[in-house]
Protein backbone atom coordinates (compact mmCIF):
# COMPACT_ATOMS: atom_id res chain seq x y z
CA UNK A 1 0.00 0.00 0.00
CA UNK A 2 1.51 3.57 -0.82
CA UNK A 3 2.46 5.66 1.44
CA UNK A 4 0.09 8.34 0.28
CA UNK A 5 -3.08 6.19 0.27
CA UNK A 6 -2.23 5.79 3.68
CA UNK A 7 -2.00 9.17 4.47
CA UNK A 8 -5.52 9.64 2.86
CA UNK A 9 -6.75 6.92 4.92
CA UNK A 10 -5.64 8.48 8.26
CA UNK A 11 -7.19 11.77 7.10
CA UNK A 12 -10.67 9.64 6.55
CA UNK A 13 -10.40 9.16 10.26
CA UNK A 14 -10.63 13.24 11.58
CA UNK A 15 -14.05 12.68 12.54
CA UNK A 16 -13.39 10.47 15.21
CA UNK A 17 -12.33 11.34 18.65
CA UNK A 18 -8.79 13.03 18.79
CA UNK A 19 -6.32 12.23 21.52
CA UNK A 20 -2.68 14.28 22.38
CA UNK A 21 -0.24 12.81 24.47
CA UNK A 22 3.59 13.61 24.88
CA UNK A 23 6.04 10.77 25.20
CA UNK A 24 8.35 12.80 27.52
CA UNK A 25 11.25 10.04 27.70
CA UNK A 26 14.53 10.42 29.81
CA UNK A 27 17.61 8.65 28.65
CA UNK A 28 17.13 5.35 30.61
CA UNK A 29 13.90 4.99 29.86
CA UNK A 30 15.22 5.49 26.27
CA UNK A 31 18.00 3.00 26.48
CA UNK A 32 16.12 0.03 24.85
CA UNK A 33 15.29 1.71 21.69
CA UNK A 34 12.55 -0.85 20.68
CA UNK A 35 10.39 -0.42 23.45
CA UNK A 36 10.64 3.69 22.89
CA UNK A 37 10.68 4.19 19.61
CA UNK A 38 7.36 4.09 18.93
CA UNK A 39 7.77 0.81 16.94
CA UNK A 40 5.83 -2.60 17.09
CA UNK A 41 5.92 -3.80 20.62
CA UNK A 42 4.87 0.59 21.35
CA UNK A 43 1.22 -0.09 20.65
CA UNK A 44 0.84 -2.95 22.83
CA UNK A 45 2.98 -0.97 25.73
CA UNK A 46 -0.15 1.39 25.82
CA UNK A 47 -2.23 -1.09 26.65
CA UNK A 48 -0.60 -4.17 28.41
CA UNK A 49 3.67 -3.26 28.26
CA UNK A 50 6.37 -3.59 30.51
CA UNK A 51 6.77 -0.36 32.48
CA UNK A 52 9.60 1.73 32.73
CA UNK A 53 9.05 1.80 36.66
CA UNK A 54 7.07 -1.50 37.62
CA UNK A 55 7.31 0.37 41.43
CA UNK A 56 5.48 3.53 40.11
CA UNK A 57 2.87 2.17 37.94
CA UNK A 58 1.90 -0.28 40.48
CA UNK A 59 0.25 2.76 42.08
CA UNK A 60 -1.23 3.97 38.30
CA UNK A 61 0.54 7.16 38.71
CA UNK A 62 3.46 9.32 37.69
CA UNK A 63 5.97 10.51 40.16
CA UNK A 64 6.71 14.51 39.86
CA UNK A 65 10.25 13.63 40.79
CA UNK A 66 12.30 10.15 39.35
CA UNK A 67 15.90 9.61 40.70
CA UNK A 68 18.11 7.46 38.07
CA UNK A 69 21.61 7.26 40.70
CA UNK A 70 24.53 6.51 39.15
CA UNK A 71 27.01 5.53 42.05
CA UNK A 72 26.21 3.58 45.09
CA UNK A 73 26.64 6.96 47.28
CA UNK A 74 23.94 8.23 45.36
CA UNK A 75 21.60 5.85 45.89
CA UNK A 76 22.20 6.40 49.46
CA UNK A 77 21.08 9.73 49.18
CA UNK A 78 18.49 9.20 47.11
CA UNK A 79 16.71 6.88 49.04
CA UNK A 80 16.94 9.43 52.04
CA UNK A 81 15.06 11.78 50.11
CA UNK A 82 12.33 9.56 48.86
CA UNK A 83 11.50 8.26 52.31
CA UNK A 84 11.63 11.98 53.15
CA UNK A 85 9.37 13.83 50.32
CA UNK A 86 8.10 11.07 47.44
CA UNK A 87 9.90 10.45 44.16
CA UNK A 88 10.79 7.30 42.09
CA UNK A 89 14.28 5.99 41.97
CA UNK A 90 15.28 3.03 39.39
CA UNK A 91 19.14 1.83 38.99
CA UNK A 92 20.61 -0.85 36.76
CA UNK A 93 22.42 -3.20 39.79
CA UNK A 94 24.90 -4.07 36.91
CA UNK A 95 25.94 -0.92 35.48
CA UNK A 96 26.47 0.46 39.10
CA UNK A 97 28.50 -1.87 40.42
CA UNK A 98 30.59 -3.13 37.41
CA UNK A 99 33.16 -1.63 35.08
CA UNK A 100 30.71 -1.27 32.15
CA UNK A 101 32.14 -2.09 29.00
CA UNK A 102 30.15 -2.59 25.43
CA UNK A 103 31.83 -5.97 25.25
CA UNK A 104 30.64 -7.10 29.05
CA UNK A 105 27.43 -5.99 27.78
CA UNK A 106 27.41 -7.75 24.82
CA UNK A 107 28.17 -10.72 26.46
CA UNK A 108 25.68 -10.25 29.40
CA UNK A 109 22.89 -8.16 27.99
CA UNK A 110 20.35 -9.53 30.49
CA UNK A 111 22.27 -8.69 33.21
CA UNK A 112 22.85 -5.24 32.29
CA UNK A 113 19.55 -4.84 31.25
CA UNK A 114 17.96 -5.81 34.43
CA UNK A 115 16.78 -2.95 36.42
CA UNK A 116 15.26 -1.87 39.92
CA UNK A 117 12.92 0.73 41.08
CA UNK A 118 11.66 1.92 44.33
CA UNK A 119 9.03 4.19 44.60
CA UNK A 120 7.09 6.36 47.71
CA UNK A 121 4.21 8.28 47.87
CA UNK A 122 4.28 10.62 51.31
CA UNK A 123 1.01 12.59 51.46
CA UNK A 124 0.83 14.85 54.40
CA UNK A 125 -1.22 12.60 56.99
CA UNK A 126 2.03 10.84 57.56
CA UNK A 127 0.99 7.65 55.33
CA UNK A 128 3.90 5.83 53.29
CA UNK A 129 3.14 4.10 50.33
CA UNK A 130 6.21 2.10 48.70
CA UNK A 131 6.19 0.28 45.86
CA UNK A 132 8.88 -1.36 44.28
CA UNK A 133 9.72 -3.49 41.32
CA UNK A 134 12.36 -5.25 39.03
CA UNK A 135 11.96 -5.15 35.46
CA UNK A 136 13.66 -7.88 32.53
CA UNK A 137 14.65 -7.59 29.18
CA UNK A 138 15.00 -11.12 28.44
CA UNK A 139 15.23 -10.82 24.21
CA UNK A 140 16.03 -7.85 22.67
CA UNK A 141 16.97 -8.55 19.08
CA UNK A 142 16.84 -5.05 18.16
CA UNK A 143 19.12 -3.71 20.80
CA UNK A 144 21.23 -1.59 18.66
CA UNK A 145 24.56 -2.38 20.93
CA UNK A 146 24.25 -6.06 20.22
CA UNK A 147 23.82 -5.27 16.49
CA UNK A 148 26.55 -6.91 14.98
CA UNK A 149 25.71 -5.44 11.30
CA UNK A 150 25.59 -2.05 12.96
CA UNK A 151 28.80 -2.76 14.45
CA UNK A 152 31.19 -3.32 11.55
CA UNK A 153 29.33 -0.11 9.83
CA UNK A 154 30.29 2.27 12.67
CA UNK A 155 33.80 0.40 13.20
CA UNK A 156 34.24 0.94 9.77
CA UNK A 157 33.35 4.29 9.64
CA UNK A 158 34.99 5.28 12.63
CA UNK A 159 38.13 3.58 11.64
CA UNK A 160 38.06 5.80 8.52
CA UNK A 161 37.67 9.06 10.91
CA UNK A 162 40.66 8.30 13.02
CA UNK A 163 43.31 7.77 10.40
CA UNK A 164 42.15 10.85 8.83
CA UNK A 165 42.71 12.47 12.57
CA UNK A 166 45.65 11.29 13.12
CA UNK A 167 47.32 12.44 9.64
CA UNK A 168 45.59 15.61 10.37
CA UNK A 169 46.60 15.72 13.94
CA UNK A 170 50.32 15.38 13.31
CA UNK A 171 50.61 17.53 10.42
CA UNK A 172 49.85 20.19 13.56
CA UNK A 173 52.43 22.35 15.15
CA UNK A 174 53.16 22.11 18.61
CA UNK A 175 51.95 25.21 19.46
CA UNK A 176 48.47 24.58 17.66
CA UNK A 177 48.95 21.34 20.12
CA UNK A 178 49.38 22.88 23.68
CA UNK A 179 47.06 25.87 22.94
CA UNK A 180 43.25 24.76 23.14
CA UNK A 181 41.46 27.74 21.76
CA UNK A 182 43.83 27.47 18.35
CA UNK A 183 43.29 23.91 18.64
CA UNK A 184 39.68 24.16 19.07
CA UNK A 185 39.65 26.43 15.42
CA UNK A 186 41.92 24.01 13.45
CA UNK A 187 39.66 21.40 14.91
CA UNK A 188 36.23 23.00 13.64
CA UNK A 189 37.88 23.74 10.27
CA UNK A 190 38.70 20.18 9.99
CA UNK A 191 35.50 18.22 11.00
CA UNK A 192 32.99 17.27 8.72
CA UNK A 193 29.44 16.39 8.51
CA UNK A 194 29.93 13.82 6.60
CA UNK A 195 30.94 10.95 9.77
CA UNK A 196 28.23 12.20 11.67
CA UNK A 197 25.74 11.75 8.77
CA UNK A 198 26.98 8.47 8.15
CA UNK A 199 26.50 7.04 11.76
CA UNK A 200 22.68 9.18 11.64
CA UNK A 201 22.15 6.83 8.22
CA UNK A 202 23.39 3.63 9.69
CA UNK A 203 21.44 3.74 13.13
CA UNK A 204 18.46 4.82 10.86
CA UNK A 205 18.80 1.16 8.68
CA UNK A 206 19.29 -0.73 11.63
CA UNK A 207 16.05 0.34 13.21
CA UNK A 208 14.40 -0.17 9.61
CA UNK A 209 15.91 -3.53 9.84
CA UNK A 210 15.51 -4.29 13.12
CA UNK A 211 11.53 -3.23 13.71
CA UNK A 212 9.88 -6.15 13.88
CA UNK A 213 13.02 -8.21 15.93
CA UNK A 214 12.04 -10.10 18.87
CA UNK A 215 11.80 -8.73 21.92
CA UNK A 216 10.25 -10.20 25.23
CA UNK A 217 10.24 -8.13 28.58
CA UNK A 218 9.19 -8.96 32.17
CA UNK A 219 8.43 -7.09 35.33
CA UNK A 220 6.89 -7.34 39.09
CA UNK A 221 5.75 -5.50 41.49
CA UNK A 222 4.68 -5.00 44.83
CA UNK A 223 3.53 -2.43 46.85
CA UNK A 224 3.23 -1.95 50.75
CA UNK A 225 1.40 0.63 53.17
CA UNK A 226 2.80 2.07 56.62
CA UNK A 227 -0.14 3.92 58.24
CA UNK A 228 2.56 6.23 59.56
CA UNK A 229 5.95 8.21 58.79
CA UNK A 230 7.81 5.44 61.43
CA UNK A 231 7.65 2.97 58.69
CA UNK A 232 7.33 -0.02 61.32
CA UNK A 233 4.06 -1.12 60.25
CA UNK A 234 4.53 -2.01 56.88
CA UNK A 235 1.76 -3.77 55.47
CA UNK A 236 1.68 -5.49 51.64
CA UNK A 237 -0.35 -3.63 49.95
CA UNK A 238 -0.48 -5.14 46.21
CA UNK A 239 1.04 -7.35 43.42
CA UNK A 240 1.14 -6.90 40.14
CA UNK A 241 3.53 -8.12 36.83
CA UNK A 242 4.01 -7.49 33.13
CA UNK A 243 4.52 -9.68 30.11
CA UNK A 244 5.56 -8.60 26.50
CA UNK A 245 6.63 -10.24 23.82
CA UNK A 246 6.72 -9.36 19.87
CA UNK A 247 7.60 -11.36 17.44
CA UNK A 248 8.99 -11.29 13.84
CA UNK A 249 5.62 -12.65 11.83
CA UNK A 250 4.71 -13.15 7.68
CA UNK A 251 8.65 -12.44 7.13
CA UNK A 252 10.61 -9.08 7.46
CA UNK A 253 7.13 -7.31 7.54
CA UNK A 254 5.11 -8.49 9.88
CA UNK A 255 5.32 -8.34 13.86
CA UNK A 256 3.14 -10.39 16.28
CA UNK A 257 2.66 -8.92 20.42
CA UNK A 258 1.03 -10.07 23.10
CA UNK A 259 0.69 -8.63 26.64
CA UNK A 260 -0.06 -9.88 29.60
CA UNK A 261 -1.06 -7.73 32.72
CA UNK A 262 -2.08 -9.62 36.18
CA UNK A 263 -2.65 -7.33 39.43
CA UNK A 264 -4.24 -7.85 42.79
CA UNK A 265 -5.00 -5.55 45.85
CA UNK A 266 -5.26 -6.35 49.32
CA UNK A 267 -8.08 -4.86 50.98
CA UNK A 268 -7.79 -3.70 54.46
CA UNK A 269 -8.95 -6.73 55.99
CA UNK A 270 -5.74 -8.83 54.41
CA UNK A 271 -8.26 -10.37 52.05
CA UNK A 272 -7.90 -9.91 48.18
CA UNK A 273 -10.78 -7.58 47.13
CA UNK A 274 -9.36 -6.46 44.12
CA UNK A 275 -7.72 -8.79 40.95
CA UNK A 276 -7.77 -8.40 37.59
CA UNK A 277 -6.08 -9.57 34.59
CA UNK A 278 -5.49 -8.89 30.84
CA UNK A 279 -4.26 -10.34 27.59
CA UNK A 280 -3.56 -8.92 24.51
CA UNK A 281 -2.77 -9.97 21.00
CA UNK A 282 -1.58 -7.35 18.13
CA UNK A 283 -0.09 -7.99 14.63
CA UNK A 284 1.10 -5.69 12.82
CA UNK A 285 2.23 -5.68 9.21
CA UNK A 286 3.99 -2.76 7.24
CA UNK A 287 7.51 -1.01 7.78
CA UNK A 288 8.98 1.31 10.67
CA UNK A 289 7.08 4.09 9.39
CA UNK A 290 3.54 3.08 8.12
CA UNK A 291 2.26 -0.03 9.43
CA UNK A 292 -1.41 -1.64 10.16
CA UNK A 293 -2.80 -3.89 12.78
CA UNK A 294 -5.17 -6.51 13.97
CA UNK A 295 -5.98 -6.79 17.64
CA UNK A 296 -7.80 -8.43 20.23
CA UNK A 297 -8.20 -8.18 23.86
CA UNK A 298 -8.93 -9.86 26.61
CA UNK A 299 -9.58 -8.60 30.14
CA UNK A 300 -10.80 -9.74 33.73
CA UNK A 301 -11.86 -8.00 36.69
CA UNK A 302 -12.67 -9.69 40.17
CA UNK A 303 -16.71 -9.82 40.22
CA UNK A 304 -16.97 -8.36 36.85
CA UNK A 305 -17.96 -9.67 33.41
CA UNK A 306 -14.96 -10.44 31.58
CA UNK A 307 -14.46 -7.63 28.34
CA UNK A 308 -13.59 -8.51 25.37
CA UNK A 309 -12.24 -5.95 22.12
CA UNK A 310 -11.21 -6.23 18.57
CA UNK A 311 -9.41 -3.50 16.80
CA UNK A 312 -7.84 -2.68 13.80
CA UNK A 313 -5.68 0.43 12.74
CA UNK A 314 -3.20 1.73 11.63
CA UNK A 315 0.62 3.55 12.58
CA UNK A 316 2.24 6.41 10.84
CA UNK A 317 5.27 8.02 11.53
CA UNK A 318 4.31 11.35 9.62
CA UNK A 319 8.01 12.91 11.14
CA UNK A 320 10.73 12.51 13.40
CA UNK A 321 9.33 12.31 16.88
CA UNK A 322 5.32 12.72 15.33
CA UNK A 323 3.51 9.51 15.22
CA UNK A 324 -0.41 8.79 14.27
CA UNK A 325 -2.41 6.13 15.18
CA UNK A 326 -5.76 5.28 14.67
CA UNK A 327 -8.03 2.55 14.96
CA UNK A 328 -11.72 1.07 14.72
CA UNK A 329 -12.99 -1.34 16.61
CA UNK A 330 -15.48 -3.30 18.79
CA UNK A 331 -15.39 -4.29 22.81
CA UNK A 332 -18.13 -6.24 24.12
CA UNK A 333 -18.73 -7.15 28.05
CA UNK A 334 -20.52 -10.33 28.50
CA UNK A 335 -23.50 -9.35 29.36
CA UNK A 336 -23.92 -6.42 27.23
CA UNK A 337 -24.28 -5.53 23.68
CA UNK A 338 -21.35 -4.82 21.26
CA UNK A 339 -20.01 -1.38 20.93
CA UNK A 340 -18.04 0.43 18.32
CA UNK A 341 -15.10 2.15 19.38
CA UNK A 342 -12.95 4.55 17.34
CA UNK A 343 -9.45 6.57 18.30
CA UNK A 344 -7.19 9.37 16.30
CA UNK A 345 -4.08 9.58 18.45
CA UNK A 346 -1.49 12.00 18.00
CA UNK A 347 1.74 11.00 19.97
CA UNK A 348 4.79 13.30 19.97
CA UNK A 349 8.28 11.82 21.54
CA UNK A 350 11.76 13.70 22.05
CA UNK A 351 13.08 12.94 18.51
CA UNK A 352 16.51 11.46 18.66
CA UNK A 353 19.56 12.63 17.58
CA UNK B 1 35.21 20.47 21.70
CA UNK B 2 38.44 18.08 22.04
CA UNK B 3 41.73 18.99 23.22
CA UNK B 4 44.83 16.46 23.14
CA UNK B 5 46.14 15.93 26.40
CA UNK B 6 49.79 16.06 26.25
CA UNK B 7 52.03 14.45 28.44
CA UNK B 8 55.89 13.30 28.75
CA UNK B 9 56.66 10.75 30.32
CA UNK B 10 60.26 9.66 31.71
CA UNK B 11 61.13 5.74 30.86
CA UNK B 12 64.49 4.05 32.06
CA UNK B 13 66.83 2.65 29.05
CA UNK B 14 67.05 -0.44 30.91
CA UNK B 15 63.59 -0.31 32.37
CA UNK B 16 62.88 -3.38 30.20
CA UNK B 17 59.64 -2.81 27.48
CA UNK B 18 57.25 -0.25 27.64
CA UNK B 19 53.72 -0.67 26.84
CA UNK B 20 50.66 1.38 26.68
CA UNK B 21 47.21 0.31 27.30
CA UNK B 22 43.71 1.76 26.60
CA UNK B 23 40.57 1.09 28.72
CA UNK B 24 37.58 1.98 27.46
CA UNK B 25 34.73 2.73 30.32
CA UNK B 26 31.57 3.05 28.35
CA UNK B 27 28.66 1.32 26.49
CA UNK B 28 29.53 3.44 23.49
CA UNK B 29 31.50 2.16 21.14
CA UNK B 30 34.75 3.35 20.20
CA UNK B 31 37.16 3.08 17.49
CA UNK B 32 41.33 4.06 18.04
CA UNK B 33 44.46 4.46 15.99
CA UNK B 34 47.54 5.00 17.70
CA UNK B 35 50.97 5.75 16.37
CA UNK B 36 54.09 5.91 17.46
CA UNK B 37 56.50 8.51 15.28
CA UNK B 38 60.46 8.94 15.20
CA UNK B 39 61.06 12.58 17.35
CA UNK B 40 63.06 14.56 14.56
CA UNK B 41 59.97 13.83 12.35
CA UNK B 42 56.22 12.54 12.47
CA UNK B 43 57.33 9.38 10.36
CA UNK B 44 55.78 6.09 11.97
CA UNK B 45 57.65 3.53 13.68
CA UNK B 46 57.68 -0.05 11.51
CA UNK B 47 54.66 -2.32 12.79
CA UNK B 48 52.83 1.14 13.51
CA UNK B 49 49.88 2.76 13.11
CA UNK B 50 47.72 0.61 15.07
CA UNK B 51 44.03 0.37 14.94
CA UNK B 52 41.29 -1.52 17.32
CA UNK B 53 38.07 -1.11 18.93
CA UNK B 54 36.40 -1.69 21.66
CA UNK B 55 33.98 -4.14 20.59
CA UNK B 56 35.68 -7.26 21.61
CA UNK B 57 36.82 -9.35 25.28
CA UNK B 58 40.55 -8.37 24.22
CA UNK B 59 42.66 -6.22 25.77
CA UNK B 60 43.94 -3.06 24.04
CA UNK B 61 47.41 -3.46 24.61
CA UNK B 62 50.59 -2.32 22.89
CA UNK B 63 54.55 -2.75 22.80
CA UNK B 64 56.89 -0.48 21.84
CA UNK B 65 60.47 -1.58 20.07
CA UNK B 66 62.80 -2.86 22.56
CA UNK B 67 65.33 -1.98 23.83
CA UNK B 68 63.48 1.18 25.51
CA UNK B 69 65.68 3.68 24.91
CA UNK B 70 65.25 3.51 20.81
CA UNK B 71 61.72 5.27 22.05
CA UNK B 72 63.63 8.15 23.37
CA UNK B 73 62.63 11.72 22.08
CA UNK B 74 59.32 8.74 20.01
CA UNK B 75 55.57 10.61 20.22
CA UNK B 76 52.48 8.42 20.37
CA UNK B 77 49.68 9.55 19.36
CA UNK B 78 46.82 8.10 19.66
CA UNK B 79 42.90 9.19 18.10
CA UNK B 80 40.18 7.51 19.71
CA UNK B 81 36.59 8.16 18.36
CA UNK B 82 33.21 7.67 20.42
CA UNK B 83 30.33 6.52 18.57
CA UNK B 84 26.59 6.95 20.42
CA UNK B 85 25.55 3.75 18.18
CA UNK B 86 22.11 4.03 19.75
CA UNK B 87 21.89 8.02 19.87
CA UNK B 88 20.52 8.48 23.13
CA UNK B 89 23.72 9.85 24.86
CA UNK B 90 25.60 8.81 27.57
CA UNK B 91 28.70 8.64 29.77
CA UNK B 92 32.35 7.32 29.05
CA UNK B 93 35.95 7.64 30.35
CA UNK B 94 38.74 6.49 28.32
CA UNK B 95 42.25 5.94 29.98
CA UNK B 96 45.87 5.40 28.75
CA UNK B 97 47.75 3.59 31.09
CA UNK B 98 51.68 3.67 29.90
CA UNK B 99 53.32 0.75 31.66
CA UNK B 100 57.59 -0.40 31.44
CA UNK B 101 58.02 -3.56 32.70
CA UNK B 102 55.13 -3.64 34.42
CA UNK B 103 55.38 -1.06 36.36
CA UNK B 104 52.99 1.66 35.91
CA UNK B 105 54.91 5.19 34.79
CA UNK B 106 51.29 6.95 34.13
CA UNK B 107 47.76 7.01 33.58
CA UNK B 108 46.08 9.55 31.73
CA UNK B 109 42.54 9.97 31.18
CA UNK B 110 40.08 11.55 29.47
CA UNK B 111 37.84 11.62 33.04
CA UNK B 112 34.10 11.04 33.09
CA UNK B 113 32.60 12.73 29.96
CA UNK B 114 29.27 12.85 29.00
CA UNK B 115 28.30 12.89 25.09
CA UNK B 116 24.53 13.62 24.30
CA UNK B 117 22.92 15.24 21.13
CA UNK B 118 26.45 14.16 19.44
CA UNK B 119 26.67 11.59 16.99
CA UNK B 120 30.27 10.98 17.66
CA UNK B 121 33.46 12.67 20.08
CA UNK B 122 37.14 12.12 19.88
CA UNK B 123 39.41 12.44 22.27
CA UNK B 124 43.16 13.10 21.54
CA UNK B 125 46.36 12.20 23.36
CA UNK B 126 50.28 12.70 22.62
CA UNK B 127 52.37 11.22 24.92
CA UNK B 128 56.15 12.26 24.24
CA UNK B 129 58.64 9.33 25.65
CA UNK B 130 61.79 10.49 27.19
CA UNK B 131 65.13 9.40 28.60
Amino acid sequence: MSGKLIRLLFLSFLFSQINYSILAQSDAEKSFYRINDQQGVQKARVDFAVPDLPALKIFEREAEFIARPGTVREISVGLGNLFQSGGALEVAPALLLSKASLSSYQQSPFLYRARISVSVNAPANGVREIGWGLRFTIIDDADLRTDKILQLTLISTGHELDSLSLEWLKSLPVEVLSDSASFSKEYDKFLSPTYGNRIKEAREEAKKRNWNKSILEFAVAGSAVSPDSTLKRFSQSGYAFWLTGGFPFLGEDGQIVFGLKGAARRSETNGIDDMQASFGLRSYYGSNNVKGFLECDWKAVKKQFPYFGFNAGGELNVLNGIWIDCSLGIIKQSNEEAKFTSSLNIKIAIPEN
Amino acid sequence: MPVPILKKIKVSDDGGEISVELKFKTLFLCTYSLDLTEGSHNASVIGFPKRGDNSNTEDDIYTLPVPASVNNKRKLWVVTTVIDQVGIGGEYKIDLIVKQADKLLDEITTGEKILKNEDYRQEFFIVEFLI
